[in-house]
């Protein structure tokens, strides 16, 4: 599609930055949204600009097999949307929303268009990791025991930064596990908290968000601004960040 | 004195930070984005925590994140280092809020010196000559034109916020004013969060000279003589020297004094270096304040051989100066060469990678600041500096052969750098001579520059 940038080497740092900001910005805040949108009023389409960046998501006709493009030297991370989805179509929407968030953003250079994987279904059981959004103290959500079950996009815990609570989501559908970090206890950012036990059995590919672009926009106009977009940070929450842990253990 | 301090910035100053921590016997806690994660501040760290994403914005520019880091960790004081939120008033006084000392000037001071126009009719008005220039900050195009027509051409753009030769750019016409508004407002915009600017008048030939100042919380202070920074590519500095070449002893110290007594007079406090251009004929006039330690800090502490950061943790924790005016000895002359990951083959583009091998000159009169070692990973996300090596001799011929010396055993294997660059100033005969001014590179170009002067 519309990438055509040029190779990122060959741009200023400040550039680069800017493009990976940007980047961190849609797939952190928009894309979720998007995807949840996306499967809930099952548009065909939907597509995003920010700046001179643009995410672009589109269901297939078949409604199967999301696929998020990334570089080959993206790191490890997309394997939070290869869980099994969820149970029904409106869990579909978040749970691929997390996936997609993370796999988008852990992609550090800049996506180009011909170097995609397709992020593909574990076998078996896995663990995914719930890794802290920010610097502070760890607050447990109460409710939670060990093999609750969550949704992706779930909160299950906060992080408290000079009062204030930052959502610990889950990353993935699963059940509770481990919890690595004591109540009260500081966490730093991207620090594993809260192990989650991915369900084994498979679960048929219901309607689901599929092929998430994201790429510098042309000039042209043209917007479709997100207007809701509650279900953004808040569903992308650390499995958009960088996010090494957030890399299924099968 | 403070038990564990938190070090809020990264690369070379995080590791110097960490050394006058260690010196002082402080407990020293780096602040690290996850693009830090090996860095050797990280590593050295009594303790390291990460406070975020390799974006800046959510990592080393974002209070929250650092303040939160230095409570978790149990700092009584945040260090700032240079860049980033160093001179950010509303970040100091949110550190002060949450009971923590913020390392540098308060909260109050800094706001008071935080627009550079203000600044300038702040110590117009103590006394010191300023550059004439627009009055207040530019409103629009228009405006801008008739107070460039008012002032005379050629003008410098500047930005209000930051440094680092962002948003700056001289003009010598109209229509090249117009041109050119709108690509300063967006890079200051992008730089610093705020896109306001001003005109100042462009003196030919000027020598870029600043005066570094210590001042106590009880109003007692001393300079430590200047710096000469002349040597700039696009308003960056690559050469620091001290003594200046380009003003007689008298002169140097009639120039200190003054800066010194209008600084305390305006009511600052801690380390500070005032800017000054300095023209053909030797008159100074006053541009700028940096109210943190800068980064060719260490000129001035191989002159001295007083501990400048050391200095500034002291200053915070509310220590009286414990020296006076007299007690401070210049000696001998010193450079540094600001090691700068970028190819002077290719218009100086920043480069990232990893770095096969490192090695630091050493010797006599030798100091490199870097936080480089074989097998660390530059990041693309930052600036371009790797470290700084610092060269003293006893006059300004000795720390020139010295220099030479130095650079040839400097190794950066795997990462392109602009050692080439400065091997070859060494060599010039206007540096050679002292006569380097700041828009000599940029006139001249740096190959034609490098190539015309030479033996």
């Amino acid at each position: 599609m519309a990438n055509d940038s040029g190779s990122p080497v060959a741009r200023r740092p400040q550039d680069r930055l800017d493009d990976h900001a940007a980047i961190d910005r849609l797939t952190d805040e928009l894309l979720p949204a998007l995807v949840a949108k996306l499967g809930a009023n099952g548009l065909g389409e939907l597509e995003v600009r920010e700046g001179t960046w643009r995410v672009r998501l589109r269901m297939p006709a078949d409604g199967h097999a999301a696929g998020v493009r990334r570089t080959p030297s993206g790191r490890q991370g997309a394997r939070a949307a290869d869980g099994p989805r969820g149970e029904h179509s409106r869990t579909d929407a978040t749970g691929t929303a997390a996936g997609a968030a993370g796999a988008a953003g852990t992609d550090h250079a800049t996506s180009t268009p011909g170097h995609s994987s397709e992020a593909t279904s574990a076998a078996g059981p896995s663990r995914v990791v719930a890794t802290s959004p920010a610097v502070g103290y760890f607050r447990p959500r109460a409710d939670l025991r060990a093999g609750t079950r969550v949704r992706a996009g779930d909160r299950i815990g906060s992080v408290d930064v000079l009062g204030i609570g930052q959502d610990l989501v889950a990353p993935a559908d699963g059940l509770i596990g481990a919890t690595l970090v004591e109540a009260g206890e500081p966490v730093e950012y991207g620090q594993a908290v809260i192990v989650l036990e991915q369900l084994a059995e498979p679960r048929p590919h219901a309607a689901s968000a599929t092929a998430a672009e994201t790429g510098p926009a042309g000039n042209e106009s043209g917007n479709d601004t997100p207007a809701d977009n509650e279900s953004g940070p808040a569903a992308a929450g650390p499995a958009g960040h960088d996010g090494a842990p957030t890399t299924g253990v099968a | 004195m403070f038990d564990r301090v938190l070090i809020a910035n990264r690369g070379e100053i995080a590791v110097r930070i960490l050394r006058a921590c260690r010196t002082m016997g402080i407990g020293a806690v780096v602040a690290y984005s996850e693009a830090d994660r090996d860095s050797l501040a990280a590593q050295l760290a009594d303790e390291a925590i990460c406070i975020g994403p390799a974006d800046a914005k959510r990592s080393y520019l974002s209070p929250s994140a650092i303040i939160s880091a230095a409570i978790v960790t149990g700092c009584e004081a945040i260090h700032p280092g240079y860049g980033f939120l160093s001179e950010d008033g509303g970040f100091a006084e949110a550190v002060a809020a949450h009971g923590l000392t913020f390392i540098g000037p308060s909260a109050e001071v800094l706001e008071r010196f935080a627009s550079k126009e203000a600044s300038r009719s702040l110590m117009a008005r103590h006394g010191l000559p300023t550059i004439p220039g627009s009055e207040g900050m530019l409103r629009d195009d228009e405006h801008a034109l008739s107070e460039a027509a008012r002032v005379g051409y050629p003008v410098l753009i500047k930005p209000s916020a930051g440094g680092g030769g962002k948003g700056m750019r001289m003009v010598r016409t109209p229509r090249e004013l117009e041109a050119s508004l709108r690509v300063c407002r967006s890079e200051a915009r992008a730089a610093f969060g705020d896109d306001s600017l001003y005109l100042e008048k462009w003196l030919e030939d000027n020598r870029h000279v600043e005066v570094q100042v210590v001042v106590d919380r009880y109003g007692r202070g001393v300079h430590l003589g200047e710096r000469d920074c002349s040597v700039q590519r696009r308003h960056q500095k690559i050469v620091e020297e001290a003594p200046t070449p380009a003003l007689p002893p008298a002169a140097r110290v009639e120039l200190c004094e003054r800066a010194l007594a209008t600084v305390v007079a305006a009511g600052y406090e801690n380390i500070g270096t005032l800017e000054f251009l300095v023209d053909r004929d030797g008159s100074f006039y006053f541009i700028e304040i940096n109210c943190r330690i800068q980064v060719e800090h260490p000129v001035t502490e191989m002159l001295t051989g007083i501990d400048l950061v050391a200095t500034q943790i002291r200053i915070a924790a509310g220590e009286p100066l414990g020296f006076g005016q007299e007690d401070v000895v210049v000696r001998g002359h010193a450079f540094e060469f600001r090691i700068n990951a970028e190819d002077p083959a290719h218009e100086f583009r920043p480069q990232a990678g990893l770095v096969e091998r490192f090695y630091a000159p050493g010797g006599p009169g030798v100091r490199m600041d870097s936080h480089l070692f074989a097998g660390y990973d530059v990041p693309p996300f930052y600036d371009s500096l790797l470290g700084k090596l610092v060269v003293w001799g006893a006059d300004r011929p000795a720390a020139i052969a010295r220099s030479k010396a130095a650079l040839d055993e400097l190794v950066v294997d795997g990462i392109i750098t602009n050692r080439s660059f400065h091997r070859a100033l060494l060599e010039n005969a206007a540096f050679i001579e002292g006569r380097v001014t700041t828009n000599l590179i940029d006139r001249v170009g740096t190959a034609a520059f490098l190539a015309a002067e030479r033996g």
